[in-house]
């Protein structure tokens, strides 16, 4: 068993270098349980930092979902900086000997098997494992450390992770989103069409003075009973208990719920209108 | 002919009601600034005449200052003693309004031979200011409405809860004047827009330039004009009288607020002005394009219309990005983003987003703060819709955006409370204009009409609850009702009474007599009572704590002082030598330099964030790693706020986590915030606690000796309800020096350095009797090999 797993020995830097560079658009290799002891184990003389998460609905991971597209783009970052990795001067620095970096990814349904032997029980996580001589199989477990999830911007709390364990420098490239560009130049360009088809209309709409009172109406209630409160704190709608009571309110003077703003906007309506 | 509801006395001469009604207004508003003044001083007869809170004491000692030494000393003051050791340069770094304001008092009553104190002077100033405030509010509602709308304004500002929470006695604040220019800075901008007056452009830049010198806020003044101007010129309401009007506040005004060292040339150069200086441009090219417009054809200026459009806004495209591009116009600053982006703070600025006054705000702060002015104050807004002149739209604009900001910032209720007050008096008055009103609108002539509007006015119960009506029945009433009311309002009063009222045919009963009117008013009159009884209970509840000395109750209901601030200070100010450095988190330094009267390493100026979070990383790191930086600082004593023994709940353990983010800010490597909670992550202090967390400084200092108070008995925090361990923390490099009464303050003692060159740990183990440990005597050979 053990020969059999030495055999499969870690790719060399020039494989992993073909094999990022055949990726599609994200320069990250997926892991998954057919490849990952052939890319995990055995000798390197690369860095590798791999993500874990999952994707799958049924896990409902909300930090993963918001922190994969960071990951992706300190990876791509990385890639665009050094297509071809790190030039030759670099790698043999007499000073301070660099090391390749390549990006992996692993989703939870396709690599279980890793999973397992990781023993995680909560994701997502980022583990770097370090250029090792170690060629025993599964050592990868016990020479990698952790990077910490912290509130922030992830891209840069892990580009600036990544520089204190690698010693490289990371920057960031964020590609600009085209797609919603152009959804908003045709959003924009219809709008231009529809405002000089119509002009008429959109003069009286423009010129309206129920339509403008009524949107200062409600824009006012809506920022006097706490819209802005929720939006910021992200305050859940309303309080569920284990054993099925709702809470709509909640006490205390600097706090409430989402179902309160707009309780509290139609009790106003009611009064105003009572008043006027 | 008009019937009337009651009788009205008729002989009367016209003189005479006006002469009447002028001193019955004066009298009002007397009484409305005594009300005002009164209602703040709960603080001055619950504790005494002291200044309030954190930064008032700074102002405090600036003003003590500029009386002092004059004028042009405290122009050029530099304070060593604030952010040891760099210091600060007072005068251009602080609006000088306030302390202006109260040294001219000062100088007006020594001069009349009333030798008063300057304390005084500056704990009424706020009271003082806010009758000036209920007389400009007065002044502002009778250019949108009429006199009895002013005055109802004036009372409520007068004593509403989220003006007076930031001016009772005591509380000497920029705001505590700043609020009264406000108000009074757009009455005079209404008022030379709607006259084009240039001399009220003028004083209304004078005072807009005394509140620039005075409050950090006037940025949204700065915003507000220009805003209405833009809103005006795009419902196609330019006007020569605009352009004077706004002309003449621009260029005076920004010339004057330049004047400012601490604003300097920021009008022309930061994105917060930027607006007033583009709607400026703006003006001045329109009326061009109209003075053109009188000169050339129609279809010439058509042509040189669409070319110069094209051209100018090409050009101020470009000049603007190049300007900000070189770096003249001054980035978008932080505070300008939290603002507009409000997670940006939460972000990248923890600075900001510690500070309690820049949270959002929740609607029951909004209802504690205006009770039922707040669901008056969207009808008020409404109505103003109704008439649409210039000055409505002003407020209008004022009220969404006030809303707005006073949603995201709890402090920036202070700018939303003066227009909750007008649009609530606007909407008040309106209801009484209406049922006190003696005239009753005649039956309508049509009959298809009137019967139309029995149908709907048969199933309304409560006469001022209005019911949909369809339009045309609406319209019917108006083209035959001849209603003394306008607007939706008074025609669905006229549609529903003159239903009733064709009906039975009476006079003193009904929807139109004077049992009804008298429903209404007795019920507007209930809400008033209320209101006043709300403010009262709230201010002298809530707001008038001047927060250096506590309240407490003792069991049999009296009152109970808990004043540990002002004894440790105290005893600072006398058992320590003036140059003795005091190191705390940045709340305390403006209370600890005003008074104890000794240098602090920062304070609430926070200008210097790295300065702030080097404090934050001594606190929170091991006594090992703080030490060389305490001693690199040349502190002398470290004081804390423990608020476990008495349940104080704003002590610095719960401002912990901060200090941590601060400091973690620009120490990433060295602190992190993980590492202070539990494997749960959860902040615990009891035994659970993590060791970073238990090896912190702000810990051992906090709980030092604390378990001993409580004689082998379970050692319990009342604020965070954790039992601390037995065991407590042990000190090497400090020493306990003083702790005041109920333990909400302590001080420690800094050691010097150890005169036989030993590491205090080891020189207090050894002077404890605790052997030293053997190194290998090895190691030392084999490092010289």
């Amino acid at each position: 068993m053990a020969v059999l797993q030495i055999a499969v020995a870690a790719f060399t830097n020039e494989q992993l270098l073909t094999l990022t560079q055949n990726q599609g658009k994200t320069k990250v290799i997926p892991v998954n349980d057919q490849n990952f002891q052939k890319i995990l184990s055995g000798e390197r003389d690369y860095h590798l930092v791999l993500l874990l998460s999952s994707a799958v609905p049924q896990i409902n991971c909300v930090l993963c979902n918001e922190f994969h597209p960071d990951f992706n783009i300190v990876a791509n970052s990385w890639f665009q900086d050094h297509p071809n990795g790190l030039s030759e001067e670099e790698l043999n620095d007499e000073d301070s000997p660099k090391k390749n970096v390549y990006f992996l990814h692993s989703e939870f349904a396709e690599s279980r098997q890793l999973f397992q032997l990781l023993q995680l029980n909560n994701i997502p996580k980022v583990y770097h494992f370090p250029p090792s001589s170690s060629i025993k199989a599964n050592d990868y477990i016990k020479e990698f450390d952790e990077y910490q999830f912290y509130q922030g911007v992830h891209r840069e709390l892990l580009a600036s992770y990544l520089k204190s364990v690698t010693g490289l420098q990371f920057n960031i490239y964020i590609p600009p989103d085209y797609s919603k560009i152009a959804i908003n130049a045709v959003f924009a360009f219809t709008f231009a069409l529809l405002i000089r088809r119509y002009r008429k209309e959109a003069y009286n709409i423009a010129t309206s003075r129920p339509l403008w009172s009524s949107i200062i109406l409600v824009g006012v209630l809506l920022l006097i009973s706490g819209y802005m409160f929720v939006q910021i704190r992200g305050v859940p709608y309303v309080r569920e208990h284990a054993n099925g009571r709702v809470d709509y309110f909640v006490p205390g003077q600097q706090n409430q719920l989402g179902v309160e703003t707009q309780i509290l906007s139609f009790v106003y309506v009611y009064y105003f209108q009572f008043s006027d | 002919m008009t019937t009337k509801a009651y009788a009205l006395p008729s002989d009367l001469s016209p003189a005479t009601v006006t002469n009447t009604t002028s001193l019955l207004r004066i009298i009002a508003l007397a009484f409305i600034s005594g009300a005002a003044i009164a209602s703040r001083l709960f603080a001055v007869i619950n504790f005494e005449s002291i200044i309030h809170e954190f930064d008032p004491w700074f102002n405090y000692r600036a003003t003590r200052v500029l009386v002092a030494d004059g004028f042009y000393e405290f122009w050029n003051w530099f304070d060593p003693t604030a952010w040891y050791p760099l210091g600060r340069v007072v005068g251009g770094t602080v609006y000088p309004g306030l302390m202006a304001t109260s040294g001219v008092i000062y100088k007006i009553l020594h001069a009349l031979n009333l030798p008063v104190d300057i304390r005084n002077i500056c704990v009424l100033l706020a009271p003082g200011f806010s009758s000036l405030t209920a007389w400009s509010t007065y002044m502002f509602t009778k250019e949108l409405k009429d006199e009895s709308a002013g005055l109802l304004a004036a009372a409520f500002i007068g004593i509403v809860p989220g003006y007076i929470s930031r001016s009772v006695a005591g509380s000497y604040d920029n705001e505590a004047i700043a609020i009264f220019l406000l108000m009074f800075t757009f009455f005079n901008w209404i008022k030379a827009l709607k006259t084009g007056s240039a001399f009220f452009g003028t004083i209304a830049a004078l005072f807009y330039f005394y509140m620039v010198a005075a409050w950090g806020g006037y940025a949204f003044i700065t915003n507000m004009i220009p805003l209405h101007a833009l809103a005006l010129l795009l419902m196609g309401r330019y006007s020569s009288r605009l352009y004077v009007a706004y002309s003449s506040w621009y260029a005076v005004g920004t010339l004057a607020s330049m004047q400012v060292p601490f604003v300097g040339f920021q009008p022309v150069r930061t994105s917060e002005h930027m607006a007033a200086l583009g709607v400026f441009g703006l003006l001045q090219i329109i009326a061009f394009a109209e003075l053109v417009r009188s000169h050339v054809s129609s279809k010439q200026f058509q042509t040189l219309l669409y070319a110069s459009v094209i051209g100018l806004g090409f050009l101020g495209t470009l000049a603007i990005i190049g300007l900000t591009y070189k770096g003249w116009i001054a980035p978008w600053t932080g505070r300008f983003y939290s603002l507009w982006d409000t997670g940006y703070a939460k972000k990248y600025i923890p600075i900001i987003a510690s500070v309690s006054e820049h949270q959002p705000t929740a609607w029951p702060s909004f209802f504690m703060d205006l009770q039922f002015l707040i669901f008056l104050f969207p009808a008020g807004v409404v109505m103003c819709f109704r008439e649409l002149r210039d000055e409505h739209v002003f407020v209008i604009i004022y009220a969404i955006v006030a809303s707005y900001f006073a949603g995201v910032m709890v402090r920036l209720m202070l700018t939303l409370t003066p227009v909750v007050c007008v649009a609530a008096a606007i909407a008040f008055s309106t209801v009484l204009d209406t049922y006190i009103n003696p005239v009753e609108p005649e039956a309508p002539a049509d009959e298809a009409a009137s019967s139309e509007v029995n149908s709907v006015a048969s199933d309304v119960t409560n006469p001022s609850t209005p019911t949909p009506v369809s339009k045309k029945s609406k319209k019917a009433v108006k083209d035959s009702s001849a209603s003394s009311t306008t607007g939706p309002f008074g025609d669905l009063v006229a549609s529903v009474t003159s239903g009733k009222s064709g009906k039975k045919g009476e006079r003193s009963f009904g929807v139109f007599g004077l049992d009804t009117r008298l429903v209404v008013i007795f019920h507007a009159i209930g809400m008033l009572i209320f209101f006043v009884w709300h403010c009262t209970w709230v201010t002298s509840n809530a707001y008038s704590s001047p927060s250096v000395v506590l309240a407490s109750s003792n069991p049999d209901g009296s009152q109970h002082i808990i004043d540990d601030f002002r004894e440790a200070y105290y005893w600072l100010r006398q058992n320590t030598p003036e140059t003795a450095v005091v190191m705390s988190w940045w709340d305390y330094g403006y209370q600890i330099a005003g008074m104890a009267d000794r240098p602090t390493l920062v304070d609430n100026n926070t200008w210097n964030n790295t300065h702030i979070a080097t404090v934050g990383k001594a606190m929170s790191s091991s006594e090992e790693v703080a030490y060389p930086i305490l001693r690199k600082h040349d502190v002398d004593y470290v004081l804390v706020i423990f608020g476990g023994l008495i349940g104080y709940s704003g002590d610095d353990i719960n401002k912990f986590l901060w200090m941590v983010r601060i400091a973690q800010g620009v120490w990433p490597d060295e602190i992190q915030e993980p590492n202070y909670f539990t494997r749960k992550g959860e902040y615990k202090i009891d035994d659970e606690a993590s060791p970073t967390m238990k090896n912190s400084l702000m810990y051992k200092m906090s709980y030092y000796r604390y378990a001993e108070l409580f004689g082998g008995g379970q050692a319990l925090d009342r604020v965070r309800g954790q039992q601390v361990p037995k065991t407590g923390p042990t000190l090497d490099y400090l020493d306990e020096a003083f702790t005041s009464e109920n333990w909400i303050v302590r001080i420690y003692e800094v050691k010097k350095e150890d005169l036989l060159g030993r590491d205090l740990k080891s020189a207090n183990a050894f002077a404890q009797g605790k052997k030293r440990k053997r190194t290998k005597p090895a190691s030392r050979r084999k490092a010289l090999l």
